[in-house]
C-alpha cells in the first residue's frame, strides 16, 4: 500500500527557504520546479462532489487550465485539460474527470467555492539513477479575493510518496518532520481555504436535522424549525438571483412550503398575528416563485418528452422549447424583482428578528409553553387520523380532487413528522414516514401527471398567441397529453392497493406507539 | 482497462521507444496508464531510470496475486506506472509454461490492478514464444512497428499466422511504419504497396531521426525533450490513432 502524502506547516518564508536549503544538503535533489498556479475548489451547493468521496479542481497555469477528479488527500483521480470551468454537467469538455464529475454533479451546478493563489517549488528527491524516489513541495497559497492585508497565507512542506519506493518516502518524511519542528498536520489547504471562504463541507443542506428537545417549549421548538427553514431560503437566494442550476428555487420554494404546513399545521403556538402576517408573506412568495419553477421543471422534463415521441416527430417539440427558454428568461427576471424587492428584504429581516427574539414570559398563545412533545403529538395523530379519514372514503367512483386534498394531506403529515423527529426513537419515527411514501408516491405521480397535461394544454395555448406553434408541435404535445393521461389512470387505479398498504395493523400500531411516546416510557 | 501490446518478431524496430512514447502520451493526456516491460533487456525500465528488479522475478509474478501490486513503481510523470523488467524474465516462457491456463496466465496477472489502469501497454520481447502468445490472448490491440522492408513484411505475414493458431479473440492488429527515411526507394516502395495484405498499416509513420536514439541519453521519452521534433508530433500523431482504435 503506497503510504499517504504528509504536510507540515511552516512558519514563514524565510522558514521555507532554511527548509529547501536543508532537503538539498541532505538528499540529491534534481529537476526543482517552481510553478504558480490558481487552483480553485469546486463543489455544488449541497457538496455533490465531497459526498462520493471526490474534490474536483481546477489549475489555471498561465493559459493552461486543467480538471482533476482527486481523493480526499488530493492524489489525482483523473485529468484533463479543459476550455471552461466546470459547471453544468452537459457544459463540461469530453474527457474522464467529466464522466466522474457529471455522475456526481447530475443537474446541480459545480460551483468555485474557494480559490487559492498557489507557488509550489518541487524538489525531487532522487536515488543514484536520477530517478524520483519522494517529491518535497515547498507551497504558499494565498486566498483570492480575501481582503489583503488580512487574507491568509499558508506555507506548507509537502511529502508525497512515489509508487513503489516507501523506504525512500519514510527517509524523506521524517528529514522534513524533524526540521520543520511541526507535527504532521491533518488539514489540507483545501479544508483551510474553505473554512477562509466560510464554508465547511456539507455545511448547507436542504433538508435541515431539526434537533429539538422534548423538554423545550413548544414555542422555542417551533421558532428553531422556522429559523432553520429560514436558512435554506436565504441559503438559496444567490443562486436563483444567477439561475445557477434549477435546485436552488426548489429548496427555495421547499422551505417556503414546509414554513406555510407548520404555520397551517401547527396553531395556538405563536401569536395569531405573527402567524396570519408570516402565512400571508409566505403565500406570496410561493405565488412569485411558481412560474419560474414550472418553467425549470418543463425545460428539463423537455428530454424525456422527445423520448416519449416517435423519432420521426421528436423534432417537433423544437417549439416549444423555444417557448420555454423565452418565458424561462422573462420569469426569472420577475423572480430577481421579487428578490431584490424592499417588501422581500423587509419581510425575511422581520421574520428573522422575530425568530431570533427571546420566549415571550407570558406568551398569548395557549400552546406557546406545553412541551413541544405533548403538542407534536397531537398534531401528527390528529394529521394521521384526517389522512385515514379522507383516504378511506375514496372509493373508485370518487373525484380526483378528493385524491389532490388527500395528496396534501399526507404532505402535511410528513412535514409535522419530519419537523419532530427528533423528539422521537428514530427507527419510530422512520417507520411512520416509510409507511407513507409508497403511498405519496402514488398520490404525488397521479397529481403530478394531471398538472403536467394541464401545463401542455396551458402551453399550446400561449404557443398559439404568440405565434410558436406549429400545427406539428401542438399534434405532438396533444400526443404526449394522451399518453399522460393514460400513465394517470393507471396509478388511478393503484391508489386503493397502495392506500390499503398504508391504512394497515402496523401502521396503526406504530402510530400509537410514536404518538404515546415519553422519553422515560419504554418503547417496546 | 485497454491493453495494448507493442510488439515485432524482429528486434531493434522501435518497441520500446513506441511502448515509452504512447504510455507517456496516454499519460499526459489524463489517463492512468501502466508500462509492462516484458522484455529481460528491460530497455524500457532503463529508459525510465528503474531498476530492472522485480521480487520473486517471473516466477512471483506468474504465481502470487499480490506480487504485481509489489513490482509497481511511479515513473517520474503523474499517472504513470511501470512494472519492470527483470533479467529473470528470460525464464518466463518456462515458468509460464508450468502454470496452468499458460495462455491466459498474463491476462490474470493483470486482474488485481485492472481497476486502477486506463491502460496497460506491455513491451514485449522480439520472440514468438509462449509468452508472445499469451500477449496476444491478454491484449485488445497490437501496435507493430514495421521497417518499411521486405523483410519486415514478411514476419507481419509470420505474425498473422501465429494469431491465427493461438485463436486470439478479436484483437486489433495495429502496423505501422517506423524508422522510414524517405531518402530510400526501397521505403518509399514498400509504403507505396501499403505492407501486408491483411492488415492495413496505420496512417501515421515515425521518421528516422536521432532524437528517438537520443532518448537513450535522456533516459526519458521523446517529449521531455524534443517535443517539437517530428518524430515527437509523430507518436502524438501515432497515439491519437491508436487510441481511436482501441
Amino acid at each position: 500500500m503506497t503510504p499517504r502524502t504528509t504536510r507540515y506547516d511552516l512558519k514563514s518564508a524565510a522558514h521555507g527557504r532554511a527548509v529547501t536549503r536543508s532537503i538539498r544538503e541532505r538528499f540529491r535533489v534534481l529537476g526543482e520546479k517552481t510553478t504558480k498556479a490558481t487552483v480553485t475548489y469546486h463543489d455544488t451547493q449541497e457538496w455533490s462532489i465531497h459526498s462520493v468521496g471526490g474534490v474536483l479542481r481546477t489549475m489555471r497555469e498561465g493559459r493552461s487550465l486543467a480538471l482533476d477528479w482527486c481523493d480526499r488527500d488530493e492524489s489525482i483521480v483523473a485529468h484533463q485539460q479543459c476550455s471552461a470551468e466546470p459547471g453544468l454537467a452537459s457544459d463540461l469538455d469530453d474527457g474522464p474527470v467529466s464522466v466522474l464529475a457529471a455522475s456526481a454533479l447530475g443537474i446541480r451546478r459545480a460551483l468555485p467555492l474557494a480559490r487559492l493563489a498557489v507557488e509550489t517549488r518541487v524538489l525531487p528527491v532522487c536515488d543514484d539513477e536520477g530517478k524520483t524516489v519522494a517529491r518535497v513541495a515547498i507551497i504558499t497559497a494565498a486566498l483570492v479575493g480575501a481582503p489583503k492585508p488580512t487574507a491568509p497565507v499558508w506555507r506548507i512542506a509537502r511529502v508525497t510518496p512515489v509508487r513503489g519506493y516507501r523506504r525512500a518516502f519514510r527517509e524523506a518524511d521524517a528529514f522534513v518532520a524533524e526540521i520543520t519542528g511541526s507535527p504532521c498536520t491533518a488539514t489540507s489547504l483545501r479544508e483551510r481555504a474553505f473554512a477562509a471562504s466560510g464554508r465547511t463541507p456539507r455545511d448547507y443542506t436542504a433538508k435541515p436535522p431539526y434537533k429539538l428537545d422534548g423538554t423545550m417549549r413548544a414555542d422555542t421548538a417551533l421558532k428553531h424549525v422556522y429559523n432553520e427553514l429560514l436558512n435554506v431560503i436565504v441559503a438559496n437566494e444567490d443562486g436563483i438571483r444567477g439561475d445557477l442550476d434549477p435546485e436552488f428555487l426548489h429548496d427555495f420554494r421547499t422551505a417556503v412550503r414546509r414554513t406555510r404546513a407548520a404555520l397551517s399545521q401547527v396553531k395556538g403556538v405563536l401569536p395569531k398575528s405573527v402567524v396570519e402576517r408570516a402565512k400571508y408573506e409566505f403565500r406570496w412568495l410561493g405565488q412569485m416563485t411558481g412560474p419560474k419553477r414550472d418553467s425549470d421543471v418543463y425545460l428539463l422534463k423537455l428530454p424525456d418528452y422527445e423520448e416519449e415521441l416517435p423519432r420521426k416527430i421528436r423534432s417537433d417539440l423544437a417549439p416549444l422549447r423555444d417557448y420555454l427558454a423565452t418565458h424561462d428568461r422573462l420569469e426569472h427576471s420577475k423572480l430577481v424583482e421579487v428578490l431584490n424587492s424592499k417588501r422581500y428584504a423587509k419581510w425575511i429581516r422581520s421574520w428573522r428578528g422575530y425568530l431570533s427574539r427571546p420566549d415571550a414570559a407570558r406568551p398569548g398563545a395557549p400552546d406557546a409553553r406545553r412541551p413541544i412533545l405533548e403538542v407534536a403529538s397531537e398534531r401528527i395523530r390528529k394529521a394521521d387520523r384526517r389522512v385515514l379519514r379522507v383516504g378511506r372514503a375514496i372509493s373508485r367512483t370518487t373525484p380526483a380532487e378528493a385524491l389532490h386534498e388527500l395528496r396534501i394531506d399526507c404532505k402535511k403529515l410528513r412535514y409535522l413528522i419530519t419537523f419532530f423527529k427528533s423528539l422521537y426513537p428514530a427507527d419510530l419515527a422512520k417507520g411512520c414516514l416509510s409507511d407513507l411514501s409508497d403511498l405519496q408516491d402514488n398520490l404525488g405521480d397521479f397529481n403530478d401527471l394531471e398538472v403536467q397535461q394541464d401545463a401542455l394544454r396551458a402551453f399550446g395555448e400561449g404557443m398559439r398567441s404568440e405565434g410558436y406553434g406549429t400545427a406539428d408541435s401542438l399534434l405532438a404535445m396533444g400526443w404526449l397529453v394522451e399518453r399522460l393521461a393514460r400513465r394517470q389512470s393507471k396509478e388511478r387505479r393503484l391508489f386503493e392497493k397502495r392506500f390499503a398498504r398504508f391504512d394497515t395493523p402496523a401502521h396503526h400500531k406504530r402510530m400509537a406507539r410514536l404518538i404515546a411516546y415519553t422519553p422515560d416510557a419504554p418503547t417496546a | 482497462m485497454k491493453t495494448i501490446a507493442t510488439y515485432n518478431i524482429k528486434g531493434g524496430v522501435g518497441k520500446t521507444a513506441t511502448a515509452v512514447n504512447l504510455s507517456f502520451l496516454a499519460a499526459a493526456g489524463g489517463a492512468r496508464v501502466l508500462l509492462w516491460d516484458l522484455d529481460p533487456q528491460g530497455a524500457a525500465t532503463y529508459y525510465f531510470r528503474v531498476k530492472p528488479k522485480v521480487k520473486g522475478g517471473a516466477r512471483r509474478l506468474l504465481r502470487s496475486r499480490s506480487a504485481i501490486e509489489d513490482g509497481i513503481r511511479g515513473t517520474d510523470f503523474d499517472r504513470l506506472d511501470l512494472l519492470p523488467a527483470d533479467f529473470r524474465y528470460r525464464h518466463m516462457d518456462i515458468e509460464i509454461g508450468a502454470t496452468k491456463k499458460p495462455l491466459t496466465r498474463l491476462s490474470r496477472v493483470l486482474e488485481p490492478v485492472a481497476e486502477e489502469y486506463d491502460y496497460v501497454f506491455l513491451d514485449c520481447a522480439p520472440s514468438i514464444s509462449l509468452v508472445s502468445e499469451s500477449v496476444f490472448r491478454a491484449a485488445d490491440a497490437l501496435v507493430v512497428p514495421t521497417i518499411p522492408t521486405t523483410l519486415s513484411l514478411r514476419t507481419l505475414a509470420q505474425l498473422r499466422a501465429a494469431l491465427q493458431d493461438v485463436r486470439a479473440k478479436r484483437i486489433d492488429v495495429l502496423p505501422f511504419f517506423c524508422m522510414v527515411d524517405r531518402r530510400k526507394r526501397l521505403h518509399r516502395d514498400v509504403i507505396a504497396t501499403g505492407g501486408d495484405a491483411a492488415y492495413e498499416p496505420l496512417a501515421t509513420q515515425i521518421p528516422y531521426s536521432s532524437s528517438v536514439e537520443k532518448m537513450g541519453l535522456a533516459r526519458a521519452p521523446i517529449h521531455t525533450f524534443a517535443h517539437r521534433s517530428a518524430p515527437a508530433k509523430a507518436y502524438q500523431a501515432l497515439w491519437e490513432e491508436v487510441r481511436k482504435r482501441v
